[in-house]
């Protein structure tokens, strides 16, 4: 038995777990589920040697246990398959298993085939990695926990990067996994994956634990609501006046391929009305950064059109769609947001520069540029040196900057993608109440954000997608619970 | 500022080191120095000449590493512009130079600047639109030019009455443009510079591009028009300095045309904090550095790689000093705040 007593971790101010008890037997599949930021990951690297809790402790077989690293977690049978797998792509598959076991080789060969062909796996030894797809690469990473005589398996998010077909196949192979005596901790978003397969579920809200229930006892609904909490309509749902029915942007059968691992965009249609927030939500990577992209002109798309107040912008550049009044908060800020080694007046003044109210035949004056940067700041009321170091600003007063200059001129439609991810809780009701600003001057938005809860607040309607198609809708008003279980769950 | 410190404190230091080399060798430091100092002077224009003609490669690399495009391939675009100028005195201008000498030098110049902005678009171009390293290619397109310049002056373009000496011929003494012109091209051609980078939106977008290209694509710069206009100002900087050497010093087309300048001018360009005007302070040392080695070959028998060595020195002194400073200036910042 695998018992956590208490376990407290706090990151800066942020309670990411709050007194956990947690309790895992052998043979047992047990699904924790929560929104982001929920504490699951945070827990789960706890269990596995990753991340050392401020208080609490940890009891393996009725011994406790304090790790100071993940291989002392895997020498009392405790192993973590995390999202990114930590396997040597140029290796085969057995040599990054002996990376972690070592000894001789042709034991191994035999340990490892036994255990494949008691669970019917059918990853190949032989073949590096790189040229595995990512079931056999989780497969993988499963073998080498079992072949050193792991008993605990947490698997953070195994399904969330596979097909309905491979995602079926690990919920088989967790199955089989319990039958023989391991016990399997699935780390999930999707309900599918604890409705189908678990024994029991536990759900975590702000790092604590509301719910811990055996699998029968349970359904969809109550467990949506107890990781979603009660639900607050808030009274922003009532359409403002101005929220009318034309069409800002029309984004019609557009499909593109994603990068790296994550989903494209398949047969993507959606529109956007002036005066409204459309919020998406889905768990990231699941084709939401592209639609983001292909918006904001970034990536053209493979097929499709978008219509931006009637233009057909499809191959239109950046440059040419802010023009239109199309304005964007990037979801990695400082990779496109700001350029950290200008000034910050530099970046205020980035989308602006060429116009000749500030660059006269293109000749830089500065002091037109300080005035103009010293009027953004005051839309945000900040108050930051001019000549400082972009690089320097925290992520909050970064976000500020960015959401000034594209707010500036009143864009008619703004794309907001993760506006207050990693932010703290000042710098997200500030990022919240300026993008509700924003819509009450008559623009629109299109929010993109995995917290829910966000999304509730502001949006007056939310799409859901999964595997870069939209899966679902709702409308003002009517968001329930069950609704929203759905949209969390992926479908 | 900040530059300003480390550039001095490079220097320092690679002199000190020099010394310990040459205490090493067994030659009196400071004898070696008024040594080269004395020569410098008794070749006041061969000086003068290197100063300029380092000046206008140094102003070229640093606009092109002000926009994060690394241009090193300086070397090559001297080596066409060098060629282009060659061509068009030895071959194109007619014997009786109508209708005026002047006008041909100039076309000669403005061949020489066109072929080494022409050699530095590609690198650029393809970067722009492959992210292929313009390291790589602009250093590869050197060996390419400097076998190209080798075929001509020792093939199809050697000079028939030059008794088997590898050269073309040389070119007509009216041709020949004066020291001063050149100096007043440099000191135009690096305010021209200095303003393009420090005042106009074009300088904006390179330093917006320098620091990233998908902040620069995200504000909506054109990264493939802006990577162009910066490696067709730096390979047209140094295809000039390239048609000054055919045109003002040498005379012809010879192995001397090639002798590392792209290279040092590298160098230049970094000490001088990427600064057009920078430059024009430190090439001038360096090229009494560089003319200044003779001496040292010739009275006390130290190989002129030694200067070389020098260079490389000075780069490693200036890298890190200028990470010795980065740290001190957080630090010092982090005092403050």
């Amino acid at each position: 038995m695998l018992e956590a007593c208490a376990i407290t971790k706090c990151f800066g101010a942020t309670r990411a777990n709050d007194a956990v008890d947690l309790e895992i037997s052998p043979g047992e599949i047990l699904a924790i589920v929560g929104e982001n930021g929920a504490g699951k990951s945070t827990l789960v690297k706890i269990l596995c040697g990753l991340l050392k809790p401020d208080s609490g402790t940890l009891v393996v077989d009725g011994r406790p246990e304090a790790f100071h690293s993940v291989s002392q977690a895997v020498s009392v049978g405790i192993a973590a398959v995390h999202q990114h797998f930590a396997l040597v792509p140029s290796l085969t598959g057995l040599e990054n298993i002996w990376l972690a076991v070592g000894g001789n080789r042709r034991d191994l060969v035999q340990r490892a085939q036994k255990i494949i062909n008691r669970l019917g796996l059918q990853v190949p030894l032989d073949q590096p990695i790189h040229q595995l797809p990512v079931p056999f690469q989780q497969q993988l990473e499963i073998l080498r926990a079992l072949v050193q005589n792991c008993k605990y398996l947490l698997l953070d998010e195994p399904t969330a990067a596979l097909g309905s077909q491979d995602a079926d196949a690990v919920r088989r192979l967790a199955g089989s996994l319990a039958l023989s005596d391991h016990a399997v901790v699935l780390i999930t978003h999707k309900l599918s994956d604890v409705l189908e397969c678990a024994h029991r579920v536990v759900v975590m809200r702000q790092g604590r634990i509301v719910g811990n229930w055996p699998i029968h006892e349970t359904n969809a609904a109550a467990i949506s609501d107890a990781m979603i909490g009660e639900i607050s309509i808030p009274s922003n749902h009532n359409c403002l006046p101005n929220c009318g029915r034309d069409v800002v942007l029309d984004v019609q059968n557009v499909s593109c391929s994603g990068s790296a691992g994550t989903a494209g965009l398949t047969d993507v249609s959606l529109q956007v009305h002036s005066g409204e927030i459309l919020g998406v939500a889905g768990v990231s990577g699941n084709g939401q950064e592209p639609l983001a992209e292909v918006v904001t002109g970034l990536k053209s798309p493979e097929s499709g059109k978008i219509l931006f107040l009637d233009h057909d912008v499809t191959y239109h550049s950046p440059a040419r769609r802010h023009r239109l009044g199309l304005a964007h908060v990037p979801a990695d800020r400082r990779r496109y947001g700001a350029a950290g080694a200008l000034p910050v007046y530099g970046n205020l003044c980035l989308r602006r520069y060429r116009e000749s109210a500030l660059s006269p035949k293109g000749w830089i004056r500065s002091r037109i540029w300080k005035q103009f940067a010293t009027d953004l700041m005051k839309t945000v009321s900040a108050d930051w040196p001019l000549d400082f170091q972009t690089r320097h600003l925290s992520g909050g007063n970064l976000q500020k900057l960015i959401l000034a200059r594209e707010l500036d001129a009143s864009p008619r439609l703004l794309v907001a993608v993760y506006p207050t991810r990693g932010l703290d809780v000042r710098a997200v009701s500030q990022t919240r109440r300026i993008l509700l600003q924003s819509r009450r001057a008559g623009g629109s938005v299109l929010l993109i954000s995995e917290d829910l809860r966000e999304l509730l607040d502001l949006s007056d309607r939310i799409i859901a997608m999964s595997g870069g198609r939209i899966i679902g809708s709702v409308e003002p008003g009517q968001a329930s619970a069950a609704r929203l279980g759905q949209l969390l769950g992926g479908g | 500022m900040k530059h300003l410190v480390a550039a001095v404190f490079a220097l320092l230091a690679a002199l000190l080191l020099g010394f310990v080399v040459l205490w090493i060798l067994h030659v009196p430091p400071l004898d070696a120095c008024k040594g080269m100092l004395a020569l410098c002077w008794a070749r006041k224009m061969d000086t003068a000449a290197k100063a300029l003609v380092l000046c206008l490669l140094g102003t070229g690399i640093s606009v092109a590493f002000r926009a994060g495009f690394w241009n090193v391939g300086a070397e090559g675009q001297l080596c066409v512009g060098a060629i282009a100028a060659a061509g068009i005195g030895l071959y194109v201008a007619p014997a009786s130079l109508w209708p005026a000498p002047w006008l041909w030098t100039a076309l000669a110049l403005v061949a020489g600047t066109l072929a080494g902005a022409f050699w530095c678009l590609g690198p650029a171009l393809v970067r722009a639109k492959w992210q292929v390293s313009e390291v790589v290619t602009t250093l590869m397109l050197v060996y390419v030019a400097k076998r190209l310049l080798e075929y001509l002056y020792l093939g199809p373009w050697r000079d028939p009455q030059g008794y088997g000496f590898p050269g073309s011929a040389p070119l007509s003494a009216s041709l020949h443009v004066s020291l001063v012109w050149i100096a007043i091209l440099t000191g135009v051609g690096a305010i021209i510079c200095a303003l393009l980078v420090k005042k106009t939106v074009i300088g904006f977008e390179m330093s917006v591009l320098s620091e990233s290209r998908d902040v620069a694509r995200y504000g909506g710069i054109h990264v493939g028009r802006c990577l162009a206009i910066v490696g067709m100002i730096s390979g047209g900087l140094a295809g000039l300095a390239g048609a000054v050497q055919v045109t003002g010093t040498a005379g012809r087309l010879i192995s001397g045309i090639s002798v590392g300048d792209g290279f040092t001018a590298i160098i230049i360009a970094c000490l001088a904090g990427r600064h057009p005007l920078g430059v024009l302070i430190v090439a001038p040392f360096w090229a009494m550095l560089k003319v200044g080695a003779e001496d040292l070959e010739v009275s006390y028998q130290i190989p002129q790689a030694f200067s070389t060595a020098l260079e490389g020195i000075c780069l490693l002194c200036w890298l890190t000093s200028v990470w010795i400073g980065r740290r001190w200036f957080r630090r010092f910042r982090g005092n403050l705040t």
